[in-house]
């Protein structure tokens, strides 16, 4: 079982804004592939790399992100699925392993980190972080070093929320620990050390919150209260979705601890990244927005995108140019401006229009003094 | 309008060594040590996190002194979150682990006054949540693996 069960056929850079020396890189490996199936690999790591690219911030960072794939065949198809929990009984050989119901829990699908690593040590060292797609439409996955997510409906948001921890490095936001439902005992009220994590708070003082400098001067602080510590609170968000704030519940306790908005990817999935998540998804990534980007991406018929570049604290724009990746194919674009900001940072805002009755790819490329 | 990232106020290590781990239970073993050529974040605060909890690593240089620091996710789980797409049960909820095992990589600088590697947890069980993280491990960093000397 395991890396005698298949084979690593090798890796491939699937989004390209650069040398892997200069940006964050993300390898997506597969399991549960066999030879035969690496095509359908392909494709689902396309789809998760759109998922990706279109969950803020990672869309404004996309030009310091690579993306890698290592194609790694096994075996046998799928995940093994022991009938203990309720599984078919399938027992694939596959080359991570890959297996539901660790722990007894069904949905706990996790994959052998050790030889995942084993492979990007020798693949892609440069790996800032590592997700595994496991061949099964069944739901499942697991966090950790390594992010492991099937090809159900919805999983990849396992992915994200995953990323967010490992590369990251956020707490959960959620205000339990098994359930609000399950009766749990000893979540009632935080009372422990602040965390390092930069998501969670035991403080919700305003002079002294982490997060303080996002929160609005008429939001009250702590922002919510929890009136009945041995349950999760039920109340609705009393303010509106964007507000930022201290939160009652998070870190796995009714009480005590607070979170920066009422919902959040960290929380619960299927949510956006908090306010505060995404400044520090910005300000990690932001060393590799180097003073040179440049990538692709493609635009539908009649349709107008609005974008921007940046270069930090770069002091000025030199160059930037759009072009269609196909000869004979035709763009407008334009630049719209360069805008300062406060901090130093520079923004140069860039439209482009595709007037044809087909999508078009195109390059873009752009470079600071 | 979208926000701009904060530009880093520090130039970020281009050098990065991977530092792979192998742990059972809360015994962690050094088993690679990998120079990369790759960007890393620029350091963490070095001071003001003490007594708060979580999980975090520290390389520091001859003396002691701390030249980087960084906080992750504990990747030594005593618990593991599970997600749920059905929705009679919470997305996310946790489970504890009995015994972890596993492997973990973490990327320091690859620099010449780099000289240890120091890991922080809370402990490491579901009671340890909240209490402050304290120094269980230390490697050498030289080019074969070491092992760690646990505290």
């Amino acid at each position: 079982m395991g890396a005698g069960d298949g084979k690593v056929i090798g890796t491939t850079q699937i989004v390209d804004h650069g040398p892997a020396s200069t940006k964050w890189n993300l390898v997506i490996l597969g399991d549960g592939y066999k030879a035969s199936e690496i095509t359908e690999f392909h494709t689902d790591c396309a789809g998760f790399v759109n998922t990706m690219f279109a969950t803020p911030p990672y869309d404004e960072l996309w030009c310091g992100i690579n993306v890698f794939r290592t194609d790694v065949s096994s075996t046998d198809s799928g995940a093994k699925d022991p009938t203990a929990c309720g599984g078919s009984g399938a027992n694939p050989k596959t080359y991570f392993d890959a297996s539901f119901c660790n722990g007894g829990i069904q949905r706990l699908l996790e994959v052998n980190t050790s030889t995942v690593h084993t492979v990007v040590n020798a693949q892609m060292p440069q790996a800032h972080m590592i997700m595994v797609m496991v061949n099964t439409t069944e739901y499942g996955g697991s966090g950790g070093d390594v992010a492991t997510f099937s090809l159900a409906p919805g999983a990849s948001e396992i992915g994200l929320h995953e990323m967010g921890h490992t590369a990251f490095g956020f707490a959960d936001e959620y205000e339990y620990y098994a359930g609000c439902g399950s009766g749990e005992t000893g979540h009632d009220k935080y009372t422990g050390a602040e965390p390092s994590q930069p998501n969670v708070t035991a403080d919700a003082n305003r002079a002294t919150n982490k997060w303080r400098d996002l929160v609005a001067s008429a939001t009250p602080m702590p922002t919510t209260k929890n009136k009945d510590c041995s349950k999760c609170d039920p109340q609705g968000n009393p303010f509106s979705a964007a507000t930022v704030g201290a939160y009652e519940g998070a870190f796995y306790n009714h009480c005590g601890a607070y979170r920066p908005q009422f919902n959040c990817r960290m929380r619960a999935l299927n949510n956006p990244y908090c306010a505060v998540c995404q400044r520090v998804i910005r300000q990690t990534i932001a060393p590799y927005m180097a003073s040179w980007t440049w990538g692709t991406s493609t635009i539908g018929p009649g349709q107008t995108q609005r974008w921007w570049l940046s270069w930090g604290a770069y002091p000025g724009l030199e160059w930037v140019g759009v072009q269609p990746a196909t000869a004979g194919a035709e763009l407008d674009w334009d630049t719209q401006g360069v805008q300062q900001n406060a901090d130093g940072s520079t923004l140069y805002w860039i439209s482009v229009r595709n007037k044809s009755a087909v999508p078009i790819a195109f390059h873009f490329r752009g470079s600071a003094l | 309008m979208p926000q701009i990232a904060q530009p880093p106020q520090i130039r970020p290590y281009n050098r990065a060594l991977r530092l792979t781990f192998e742990y059972e239970g809360s015994t962690v073993k050094l088993v690679s040590s990998q120079s990369v050529e790759m960007i890393l974040p620029p350091t963490e605060s070095l001071a003001g996190h003490e007594g708060q909890t979580g999980f975090w690593f520290t390389v520091s240089d001859a003396q002691g002194k701390a030249l980087y620091r960084r906080s992750v996710h504990n990747p030594i789980p005593y618990d593991r979150e599970v997600f749920s797409n059905d929705p009679k049960h919470p997305s996310v909820q946790r489970v504890p682990v009995a015994k972890p095992k596993g492997t973990f990589v973490v990327l320091v600088p690859d620099i010449q006054e780099a000289k240890a590697v120091q890991l922080f947890s809370n402990p490491f069980n579901v009671a340890g949540h909240g209490q402050p993280a304290r120094e269980f491990a230390r490697f050498n960093l030289v080019p074969q693996a070491s092992q760690g000397e646990k505290k």
